[in-house]
């Protein structure tokens, strides 16, 4: 329990400080904005119903990446019809990925090639090892990954050695660029 | 535990990391960020509203009420205002009346915006176009217990034609089909091989039937008459501003008003064509918020008209059973 309740601006300052990050991560993991959308404002709307209970500006943004994590897997399960991430770049209203492809200097021509290799990639995974490997580049320790998805150290650890070779295998040619 | 990474899961972490924070950077998170503003304040005010006309019977039920409504409720205090003695009472007096007009003005405006926008969505969606919806119920957490099932967060694909309807939900490990069809009657269907057929009027139906169809299955003409009826409008900019989104209207209960299960709605309509493309749902029973219903838009075309009949869901052979319901003395 929170020791003291925290005031509206604290709150809202948190919501600030996190919703960018949790709305990419939906993103990346739905490959769908408006379903995202609905996602993440429902995770917060179920935290902020809860917040005398939580001390959200500091143990917030975990609950909160739990909370989109299970949903997000979730709705994957469910969904009938599945949306590329693509479609979800086209449907955001024109982003930087798509402006890039007017004329291009040879460097935004590579990044734009980077961007789609690990779009494809990660499209190629299934939900909960996008969501351990990308849980795990956010700098999260295997256990409070596993922690999040609920499931065990060992199922964690074994989804993210698969999503990491399967990725590995996709985006060689730039991995090794980064090595050099 | 810290796990050993070798130098080629360190550079794809990199990556992703890199991967991660150009995605972030390209996403305007602005609309969904007032959306979930909006959101507070609406719960806040709702959770206020909902306490004056309905006190708790019991006296447990009413200091659970208070407590839900300390940390969200407590209005934004307004910054001391210090006025100088010197300034006239008639000057005061002024400034007020003309903050009085413009607010009347600037909210009527609104509302009369709000309403017209209603009244096309009605008349677009009482058209033959089929629409498909994303519908998600997301129970109050405060008030869910996890005892009944029937109240748990569920999921549909909803199917509406005019106030026709028919939804595939999910309600945990409950799946189900409910639909309304041509002359009215309401339908469920639990199995290809069981239908019922409900000839009550929807006043009279059991709660549970009554609440199920409410969050899973509102038509945009039904809604649009109830919300027209009981509920105050205001439309706010739109919450994209790329402009790609449309009106936001705002519906809130007129003071002393009462509805059995929505407190509040938030409809999206689209500027282009008129039609809802988002609608959230305050759901509340017997005076306490019960959670919220999100209707997302997914697609439009034409489908069979059999398909909204209970008929077409049933294997050839199954029988139709046919209820009628008395209502009980406390629901009239």
């Amino acid at each position: 329990m929170a020791d003291s309740p925290r005031s509206d601006d604290e709150l809202d300052a948190w919501i600030v400080a996190t919703i960018q990050r949790a709305l990419a991560y939906a993103i990346s993991l739905l490959g769908n904005r408006t379903e995202a959308e609905d996602v993440v404002h429902d995770c917060y709307s179920r935290l902020l119903a809860r917040a005398d209970l939580y001390d959200l500006p500091n143990d917030g943004t975990k609950l909160l990446f739990k909370a989109i994590t299970h949903a997000c897997i979730n709705h994957t399960q469910r969904r009938k019809r599945s949306i590329e991430w693509q479609a979800a770049e086209q449907q955001s209203g024109g982003d930087a990925l798509a402006d890039r492809s007017a004329v291009q200097p040879p460097q935004q021509a590579m990044l734009h090639e980077l961007e789609a290799a690990v779009d494809a990639a990660l499209g190629e995974l299934s939900p909960p090892q996008r969501a351990v490997v990308e849980l795990r580049s956010m700098g999260h320790s295997l256990l409070e990954v596993a922690e999040m998805l609920e499931i065990s150290h060992v199922n964690a650890r074994m989804l993210l050695h698969r999503g990491r070779a399967r990725l590995a295998t996709r985006l060689r040619p730039f991995l090794q660029e980064q090595v050099k | 535990m810290s796990e050993p990474e070798s130098p080629l899961d360190q550079s794809l972490d990199r990556l992703l990391a890199d991967h991660r924070e150009r995605a972030e950077q390209r996403i305007d998170a602005s609309a969904l960020l007032q959306r979930v503003r909006q959101s507070r304040e609406h719960e806040a005010a709702i959770v206020a509203s909902i306490r004056l006309p309905q006190p708790p019977s019991s006296g447990a039920a009413q200091a659970e009420t208070v407590h839900l409504a300390q940390p969200n409720t407590a209005p934004r205090r307004a910054p001391q205002a210090f006025l100088p003695r010197w300034l006239p009472g008639a000057a005061l007096a002024a400034a007020v009346l003309l903050a009085a007009l413009l607010a009347v003005r600037t909210s009527g405006t609104a509302t009369a915006n709000a309403s017209l926008a209603l009244r096309d969505l009605r008349s677009v969606h009482l058209g033959q176009l089929d629409r498909c919806y994303r519908v998600q119920y997301t129970p109050d957490p405060r008030y869910w217990d996890e005892s009944n099932q029937l109240e748990g967060p569920s999921h549909s694909l909803l199917w509406t034609r005019g106030d026709r309807f028919w939804s595939e939900c999910t309600i945990g490990e409950l799946q189900l089909r409910i639909g309304r069809q041509r002359d009215g009657a309401l339908w469920l269907r639990s199995s290809p091989q069981r239908g019922v057929e409900f000839r009550s009027a929807p006043a009279d139906l059991p709660q549970e039937v009554a609440l199920l169809c409410a969050a899973n299955s509102l038509t945009v003409p039904r809604l649009v008459e109830e919300v027209l009826a009981d509920f105050d409008l205001r439309a706010a900019a739109p919450a994209d501003q790329s402009g790609a989104a449309g009106l936001v209207v705002w519906a809130a209960l007129k003071p002393g008003r009462v509805h059995p299960v929505v407190s509040a709605a938030l409809l999206e309509i689209d500027s282009a064509d008129h039609s809802l493309t988002r609608l959230v749902l305050w759901m509340v029973r017997n005076g306490q918020p019960r959670g919220t219903v999100t209707y997302t838009f997914l697609e439009s075309g034409r489908l069979d008209e059999s398909q909204y009949e209970l008929r077409s869901h049933l294997d050839e052979d199954a029988p139709i059973e046919q209820q009628q319901f008395t209502p009980p003395e406390q629901l009239r």
